[in-house]
């Protein structure tokens, strides 16, 4: 506790509580400390979009990106950058799906079905090459959602943490 | 249900954050502390309404933030403990014209907005003229001439 700070006797009728006063001035400065702290992880990504968020999977000539942090109906993008496939088909879990809505799927012309607790998109090629596919999901439920994805039947684990 | 969440946590947060950043004197509120108090109120407006802008929504979420507030100063009424945790409480500055430097430093207050509380007060020149200056609860320093 603060001893330079002055204690005085005076006249006035007032509730000064000067040992609250310094219990508060010191709590204040903890959880100043604290709001630092928080600016400076939102400036790494806690809050999404940032160092701490930014995961990147690759396996076999496939490359994931995606956000592990996301914030409540705020579109993010689960880009895919496959190479050397004829046909790319992916199978997201209808309980993944729970907690987003699918906005938009780039390129378009995909053939879609319902199979076994999986939603599936196919996507033809003329010739083997490098190919992007991007998800925009719209997170529509809160709190921390693990799920795999298969991509021409290979797993990519994905987990988020969407805040409210 | 939700609406009430949403109305409850953005209150309690900003009780919360203003609790933390600590009161200082009005006299040093500046014009971009109030720029920085409508772009405080545009961010949370998203957040309160979401994407509902029907008037009903408009006008629960009112009632809920000033029934909030009510039950708040009732609270504050009845518990004194919580009145000092949440307004805090007042603090002298000055003792017969002696700056208590320690607590000014603390309080955040210089000499020169205690002179100009006792200038606008009491158009009093010298703070040898000042009994006691008192840091209000609210943020106003108020001045007790010799």
């Amino acid at each position: 506790m603060r001893t330079d700070v002055e204690r005085i006797k005076h006249s006035i009728e007032l509730e000064e509580k000067l040992d609250y006063q310094l219990k508060g001035w010191m709590i204040q400065k903890v959880c100043r400390a604290g709001v630092g702290i928080i600016v400076l992880l939102t400036a790494f990504g806690l809050f999404g979009n940032g160092l701490l968020s930014r995961k990147k999977i690759e396996k076999n000539g496939t490359s994931l990106q995606y956000e592990r942090f996301l914030r409540y109906e705020k579109e993010v993008d689960i880009c895919w950058t496959i190479t050397g496939q004829e046909e790319i088909q992916f199978l997201i879990p209808l309980r993944y799906l729970d907690h987003f809505k699918i906005e938009k799927v780039i390129p378009e012309g995909y053939e879609t079905a319902i199979t076994n607790g999986y939603l599936s998109y196919t996507f033809k090629m003329d010739k083997p090459g490098v190919a992007s596919v991007h998800f925009f999901l719209n997170p529509q439920k809160t709190g921390n959602v693990e799920s795999e994805w298969l991509l021409n039947k290979q797993i990519f684990q994905l987990r988020h943490f969407i805040y409210p | 249900m939700e609406l009430i969440l949403r109305g409850a946590t953005i209150y309690l947060f900003l009780l919360l954050l203003f609790r933390i950043l600590g009161k200082h004197s009005l006299s040093e509120t500046t014009t971009f502390d109030f720029v920085l108090l409508l772009i405080v109120g545009e961010a949370t407006q998203q957040a309160l309404l979401g994407n509902d802008f029907s008037m009903t929504n408009a006008l629960v979420l009112i009632t809920v933030l000033m029934g909030i507030d009510m039950l708040f100063v009732k609270l504050k009424g009845k518990y004194k403990k919580l009145d000092r945790l949440l307004e805090g409480t007042p603090l002298i500055l000055v003792d017969h014209g002696k700056p208590l430097r320690g607590r000014m430093k603390e309080a955040k207050v210089d000499a020169e907005d205690i002179l100009e509380a006792a200038r606008l007060s009491h158009g009093l020149e010298q703070m040898n003229q000042i009994k006691y200056a008192v840091l209000e609860r609210d943020g106003q320093i108020s001045i007790i001439p010799s």
